[in-house]
């Protein structure tokens, strides 16, 4: 041991003084957007800045609401739920058939499938914005939607991994019961998998609740856009009160605030699981 | 987020015993009545991939020969539209920049969640805490952050400037200053990627065995010594894969960031090659010119991918 005491609590102290400082530098943003969403647009102005709102301007938040409205939470929740389902769907069956069903030049297919993994988004953007105009699916839920299920080869994979690893006789077992291939998926595949279904459906959900680039393409009127679409026009409007601007990002985020809360498990072990940014 | 290979695919790809498996399965007997429960299994997953993948991966190419816009009936140019790219004098800043962006947000974005993460997990009992605060950022869409980190960088108003005046410096325009948009771009980016990576690694340090830095303790080897030795040896598998999918990531992402805080400006400053494709293709409509941008894109990720992963031969040790 070459370590002496004090030096192993001096390496204690520098080790919890650097986690404080990353921790403020990780956390200080939000503290920042929390207590400009409280300020009446006179305290926002303040120079130098306060650190506590006085008045609270809990007003923001109604005037936010305007703007974020329960139409735009709708349209949100609306993509982000629809491509969960459907696309958990979709990447479910795919890694069942990858995974389970010995079909002719299967490795083939797969490892096809897989290498389109290598496009960079940018490659098929344009073209599938021009597909999505040739349907007539401009500024419509099924332009915004349909496109992002087709995203699913990682998902597809990650399935096929997992249900590589039930155990083969279960499916040998069920085969001489004579259940056929749609019956060994709904009965005990799907039910076995629920971890990793869970932790991909809270991944995919935050990805979508995310996503600003795609909606921005294709979406044009009010009633359709989504949270980023909308924080990202309050936050370009330079005459936008910054108080309820801030208010406004602060309604944005809570309902994922709420989930990681609720479902941290699921966030640390889908992003571990996928590598998703999420 | 496309393309995240992880360490199994990674693996797999690697293992000579799965190709040799692959050539097997073809020469069994082939079982058509399969096909047909396949065909059902994976129909939905076909049809989106025909039109949303395979057929714009062709369609995207095609048009880069051309003069197309949305608007007016496409004219036929042939490379016309790479020689444009190519010969333009504005390219090679464009280029420049687009690796300042990534090489600038990649390598901290790989190795400030390493140290992060051990310290974490040797806080003991403090380590779940921590956590919790540490990927809080992953909550925000890039857009959500990059609106509250427009407001600390502002110029009059921002707290950065407020705290650099505390010190006595000189407040600095960030988003507007020639030299200074690319450096805060990267910070917030910095802050944005960070948190996911934590994740990664820590996932990564729970598979070194614990009886490692018992032996190296009993060795007298220091903390920093044990991290060298033993943690970074055998964790080199995650640390490849994230600086890829970071990589990556960064070479293909930007876009929301960069729409919030600067729209590329000032004078181009943080311009970069992808939000470039989005203002030709969406705002000034040289969908083929873009397009042709795209598929350099799409060659430049593919070379960067082919190099690093001929690298990892020399440096990543799998288990």
């Amino acid at each position: 041991m070459n370590e002496t005491p004090t030096r192993r609590i001096s390496g204690k102290v520098l080790l919890f003084a650097v986690l404080i400082v990353g921790a403020f530098i990780a956390l200080f943003p939000f503290y920042w957007m929390i207590v400009t969403s409280l300020k009446t647009s006179k305290e926002v102005y303040l120079y130098p800045p306060t650190w506590i709102p006085n008045p609270v301007a809990w007003s923001n938040y109604r005037d936010a609401f305007d703007k974020v409205n329960g139409r735009v939470f709708f349209n949100s929740a609306f993509f982000a739920i629809t491509i969960v389902v459907l696309q958990g769907l979709v990447t479910t069956m795919g890694g069942f058939a990858f995974a389970r069903i010995n079909f002719p030049y299967r490795n083939l297919f797969f490892v096809a499938y897989l290498s389109t993994l290598m496009i960079p988004p940018q490659v098929t953007l344009i073209p599938t914005f021009i597909v999505v105009v040739k349907l007539g699916w401009v500024d419509t839920y099924q332009g915004l939607i349909v496109p992002i299920l087709a995203q699913g080869a990682f998902g597809t994979f990650l399935f096929r991994q997992f249900f590589l690893r039930l155990p083969n006789e279960m499916y040998e077992a069920a085969r001489l019961d004579g259940a056929n291939y749609w019956q060994q998926f709904w009965r005990f595949t799907i039910p076995l998998s629920r971890p990793v279904i869970t932790a991909y459906a809270v991944i995919t959900f935050l990805t979508a609740w995310k996503m600003y680039l795609w909606p921005v393409i294709v979406i044009r009127s009010t009633d359709l856009k989504v949270l980023p679409m909308v924080i990202a026009e309050l936050s370009a409007n330079s005459s936008q009160d910054r108080g309820v601007m801030m208010a406004a990002v602060a309604l944005s985020i809570l309902p994922i605030l709420i989930l990681y809360i609720v479902a941290q498990r699921w966030f640390v072990e889908g992003i571990a699981m996928t590598g998703q940014k999420g | 987020m496309q393309l995240p290979a992880t360490e199994s695919e990674i693996a797999t790809l690697e293992n000579p015993r799965f190709w040799r498996r692959n050539r097997y399965t073809v020469k069994e007997k082939k079982d058509w009545k399969a096909g047909l429960w396949a065909l059902l299994f994976l129909g939905p997953n076909l049809i989106l991939f025909l039109v949303f993948t395979a057929y714009p991966v062709w369609y995207g190419l095609y048009i880069s020969l051309y003069n197309y816009s949305i608007l007016k009936p496409k004219k036929w140019v042939g490379l016309g539209n790479y020689e444009k790219f190519i010969h333009d004098p504005d390219t090679p800043d464009l280029i420049w920049r687009s690796i300042y962006y990534a090489v600038g947000t990649t390598i901290p974005v790989v190795f400030l969640p390493l140290f992060v993460a051990v310290l974490i997990t040797r806080s003991g009992v403090f380590t779940k805490p921590f956590r919790l605060i540490y990927i809080l950022p992953i909550v925000t869409s890039p857009v959500a952050a990059a609106a509250i980190w427009k407001w600390l960088y502002a110029k009059d108003f921002g707290l950065i400037n407020y705290g650099l005046s505390l010190i006595g410096a000189n407040s600095v325009d960030w988003l507007y200053s020639l030299r200074w948009s690319m450096p805060a771009v990267i910070v917030m980016s910095i802050w944005l990627l960070v948190p996911f990576n934590i994740i990664l690694y820590t996932a990564g340090l729970q598979e070194v065995p614990r009886d490692l830095y018992d032996a190296a303790e009993v060795d007298g080897a220091s903390s920093f010594q044990q991290f060298h030795t033993v943690t970074v040896p055998m964790i080199t598998p995650t640390i490849f894969f994230v600086f890829l999918i970071t990589m990556i990531g960064v070479l293909v992402g930007g876009f929301d960031v960069i729409n919030v805080l600067t729209q590329g400006g000032p004078l181009q400053k943080t311009n970069i090659l992808i939000y470039d494709i989005y203002k030709n293709a969406f705002e000034n409509f040289k969908m083929g010119y873009a397009s042709a941008q795209a598929y350099v894109l799409f060659l430049g990720v593919l070379l960067v991918t082919l190099f690093n992963w001929v690298l990892q031969k020399r440096w990543v040790h799998y288990a």
